[in-house]
């Protein structure tokens, strides 16, 4: 460093010297706002203050760009002005040098260093002498790579903005970008979330309560220290499976939302639910005496028999209604089922049109005491066995677990599903003692595998609500660990979000209790119920499984897709690994891993085997063949004419990429699942949906894929449109150039790669510093 | 009488109450906000609002059965309701429209989509400068 020569130089160090900690002051004021700010206008007016408390700004104000007008809009600001002058004040530093509105996050900032000699001065000299503007400065704010604002500071001091001010206040501007976008990334998320539970608790064809939200209501109704007694009426629309079949898909959508608009119209402010395909339910309370019900049962009636339009031609849905009592025909949980079971049952009468339940109409009742007996009787004489489905690791494909399942080997009827018997179990109490004897069982062959060398695997063991009415998991999970002598490590016990719910402070206390000593937790179908990351980060669980439902639409449903991402995303986000259920196909597969999904079961590598098989696969080492084609440059072709296909695929072969083609569509979203394709290329005009129709889906499902359209002359307009929205990079004419052809494809793979390093790239630099979201020096 | 620059919000998720509380306070409305749909029929008896921002699903009663209580009630019936929800499919759109809600804002919302329907609904101008 120089020697300072005078006194006031020393003086004019010294104030530079302030003026610079001043701005370190404000920028680690606003690092700080910036992690505590929940809204976007909270954090722009903090930071507007902090640079006039902090950092000596005169004035401090932020403007956000109106996409549609691109007009610029004052969200916040500080200082003495008001509202009309700051917005001269943002014409006046604008027209000094107009910030480009698509140049990004390469916009440079506006400075001007002297107020009174910049053009065009004349304009505002006025304002300018009045608010003691000498210097002055506009900063772009950018989210997700757009401009969408300024963050503009004045000085009264004239040259303030030298190279270290202007690096230090777009450092600022930088920081407050970042902010946006990760508050942005938490609104998505929080959209996502309430998508989730909406699924869940409405019909998404009609729009009306779904059958999990009616037995809420019900539990609740029936809970309330004002009922005296509740109707359900289950009404069951006996044709309506039959004019599905005959009519199309959409029009079949198209009667049963016309049934539900009629009956919310016919009963505004009847709780109401879509509770089966063919059946709504409808929920009376308090009613004077059963001629309320069935006075209620002959409108519902009335309603519904009328005919109703579905597409061209009228149709009669020849409905019945089943009505049940609480109390008197059960409690507030069989309710439902009472009024499925009268609303299923044959009249006596011919011409009635309703039927109350009663339990002999209950025709599986004489069934249920039959079952129930043989129930009994399987477990002492020992007809249950456990089933095991292996569970897959998704980068080493080994098989790195197994959940155990309940089958019944009955007499005389051989094995029978869980589901023809699991419900009567839990009705009839006997979980508790079958569900011992899973869990004893589970640990001892668990053991037994240890015992006969073969490789480690977890084993999973489901319990049911019914298990935590009383607190004796944690004696029995224990004394299963005990008497086999397992290591409760190997141990995971499988749960689901409504028993969760349900018993939730005593589960999350018998889950911590069982986790201290080493047993581990996953918490299963997750999505179907009220999922929630608040109760999620309450949970000491290791593993989520993502329901088959989502599963097996992965790859041709956005908003399924959305969904599993939203979910993988949450779990990672709070250190949980995922463990897809139902896989069945190689798309599906390749989805889940380029999400980063943990671990798979399904019947792509196998269904649930019987114990001597399982041990088969595992003492053999079989696990899951994975592709890797990291470095291959993948390219699928879709085009429904096999001529040009063929053309296509000579062509583009002879440049060394890996082609994959196929002439329907269905079957390109199966390859896109299944495969890392980087280029997709695909004709026009397709039977079953247009080329850009497609690209836009595999754009929503596949972001990174650069995709080009082939198609005539004639079609060039709806292609525009695609590529001004983003669907499409390229498009290709017929008859193509072989050349032209090349080297877009070429030129897109380029652009796929830089994509894709970059994308590494960021995750690596987000796993350096987990701890820190937003990064930036505090 | 309604309070010409009152906007109401109901939605259970404090979160979404207090990004579109900042949202409205900045562009210069006065806001009140509840939690559940009973305290939003409360606060429109007892508020006057100009417009109410409801979110469809809510525990106990949700944005539909809100709806279709104001809607059956004269003192209410006129007042805008803005739809707040994370769902566009087909079958909520047509029940909404069937009870008489036309304007949907997605969540997360945007800014300038809120700003423009507030306009449209509104008519403009009830914002301060």
């Amino acid at each position: 460093m120089d020697r300072i020569e005078n006194r006031d130089e020393l003086a004019l160090a010294q104030q530079e010297l302030l003026r610079a900690n001043r701005l370190y002051a404000m920028l680690s004021q606003i690092n700080r706002t910036i992690v505590r700010s929940e809204a976007p206008d909270d954090l722009f007016a903090n930071v507007c203050r902090i640079a006039l408390e902090h950092g000596g700004f005169s004035l401090a104000w932020i403007c956000l760009l109106e996409p549609a007008s691109a007009r610029s809009e004052l969200v916040a600001c500080a200082g003495g002005a008001s509202a009309q002058e700051f917005d001269r004040l943002t014409g006046w530093l604008t027209r000094q040098q107009p910030m480009p509105q698509d140049g990004g996050e390469s916009v440079p900032p506006i400075i001007v260093n002297d107020a009174l000699s910049a053009a065009p001065v004349t304009v505002e000299v006025d304002l300018l002498a009045e608010r003691l503007v000498r210097s002055g400065g506009a900063f772009p704010i950018c989210r997700d790579g757009d401009l969408i604002g300024t963050f503009h500071l004045v000085s009264a001091e004239a040259d303030f903005f030298k190279a270290t001010e202007v690096n230090l206040m777009s450092e600022v501007a930088a920081d407050i970008s970042y902010a946006l976008n990760a508050l942005r990334h938490e609104e998505r998320r929080i959209a996502a979330e309430s998508k989730m539970r909406y699924q869940a608790y409405y019909d998404a064809q009609t729009g009306v309560p779904s059958r999990a939200w009616f037995e809420e209501r019900l539990a609740d109704v029936c809970a309330a220290a004002d009922t005296s007694s509740v109707q359900v009426l289950v009404a069951d629309l006996r044709q309506y499976h039959g004019i599905v079949q005959l009519l199309s898909p959409a029009a079949g959508i198209e009667l049963i939302r016309t049934v539900a608009r009629q009956l919310e119209a016919a009963f505004p402010g009847l709780a109401m639910a879509r509770v089966m395909e063919s059946k709504f339910a409808f929920l009376l309370r308090n009613a004077s005496g059963l001629h309320e019900a069935e006075e209620l049962a002959w409108q519902i009636h009335q309603v519904l028999a009328r005919g109703m339009q579905a597409g061209a031609q009228e149709m009669f849905l020849a409905p019945f209604i089943g009505i049940a009592s609480y109390p008197q025909d059960s409690g507030a949980t069989g309710l439902l089922r009472c009024a499925t079971v009268a609303a299923d049952s044959k009249a006596a009468d011919a011409n009635a049109l309703c039927s109350f339940y009663s339990p002999d109409l209950d025709q599986n009742s004489r069934r249920w005491l039959d079952m129930d007996s043989a129930l009994r009787r399987a477990l002492e004489r020992k007809e249950f066995v456990l089933h095991y489905q292996p569970q897959v690791d998704l980068r080493s494909g080994r098989i790195v677990g197994a959940e155990a399942l309940l089958r019944w080997n009955r007499p005389g009827h051989g094995l029978v599903p869980p589901m023809e018997f699991i419900g009567q179990l839990e009705e009839s109490g006997l979980i508790e003692a079958v569900g011992e004897w899973v869990m004893q069982e589970a640990c001892r062959r668990r053991r037994a595998w240890q015992d006969q060398g073969l490789p480690p695997v977890r084993v999973a063991v489901n319990l049911s609500a019914r298990q935590f009415h009383d607190d004796r998991v944690p004696t029995m999970v224990r004394r299963a660990l005990g008497d086999s002598g397992l290591d409760p490590g190997c141990l995971e016990l499988e749960l689901t979000e409504s028993v969760v719910l349900t018993h939730a402070d005593q589960v999350i206390r018998t889950m911590r209790e069982l986790n201290a000593t080493g047993v581990s937790h996953a918490l299963d179908d997750f999505g179907t119920g009220y999922s929630s990351l608040s109760y999620l980060q309450r949970l000491p669980v290791a593993r989520i499984k993502i329901d088959k439902s989502f599963v097996t639409n992965l790859i041709s449903s956005a908003s399924d897709a959305a969904i599993a991402r939203a979910v993988i995303g949450m779990a990672h986000s709070l250190g949980l690994a995922v463990i897809a259920e139902g896989v069945e196909t190689q798309g599906q597969l390749g989805y889940l891993r380029s999400l980063g999904c943990e671990e798979m079961q399904g019947y792509l590598f196998s269904r649930p085997l019987p114990e001597t098989e399982f041990l088969e696969l595992l003492a053999a080492g079989r696990g899951l063949a994975l592709s890797e084609e990291t470095m291959d440059r993948v390219l699928l072709l879709v085009d429904d004419e096999p001529n040009i296909l063929t053309a296509l695929k000579r062509t583009l072969r002879r440049e060394g990429y890996r082609v994959l083609s196929t002439n329907r569509v269905a079957e390109g979203f199966e390859l896109l699942g299944a495969h890392r394709v980087g280029v997709v290329i695909c004709d026009q005009r397709m039977p079953e949906m247009t080329g850009t129709e497609f690209l836009r889906r595999t754009k929503a499902l596949y972001p990174d894929t650069v995709r080009i359209v082939l198609s005539g002359y004639t079609e060039l307009n709806s292609i525009i449109d695609a590529v001004n929205r983003g669907a499409v990079y390229k498009f290709i004419t017929k008859p193509w150039d072989d050349e032209v052809l090349l080297d877009s494809v070429r030129d897109a793979f380029r652009m796929y790669e830089i994509g894709r390093e970059h994308r590494a790239m960021s995750q690596r630099l987000k796993a350096m510093d987990p701890a820190d979201p937003l990064g930036g020096p505090a | 009488m309604s309070t010409q620059n009152t906007v109401l919000i109901a939605d259970d998720d404090p979160r979404n109450r207090k990004l579109l509380t900042t949202l409205l306070l900045n562009a210069g409305y006065r806001v009140v906000s509840v939690a559940s749909g009973a305290a939003a029929l409360e606060a429109v008896a007892s508020q006057s609002p100009a417009l109410l921002l409801l979110d469809l699903m809510m525990p106990g009663m949700d944005g539909f059965e809100v709806v279709h209580r104001l809607k059956s009630d004269p003192a209410t019936a006129a007042m805008p309701v803005i739809m707040v929800t994370a769902i566009d499919d087909e079958g909520s759109r047509a029940r909404l429209a069937a009870a008489g809600v036309k304007d949907l804002l997605i969540k997360p919302v945007d800014r300038w989509a809120l700003k423009a329907m507030l306009d449209r609904v509104l008519g403009g101008g009830h914002g301060q400068d």
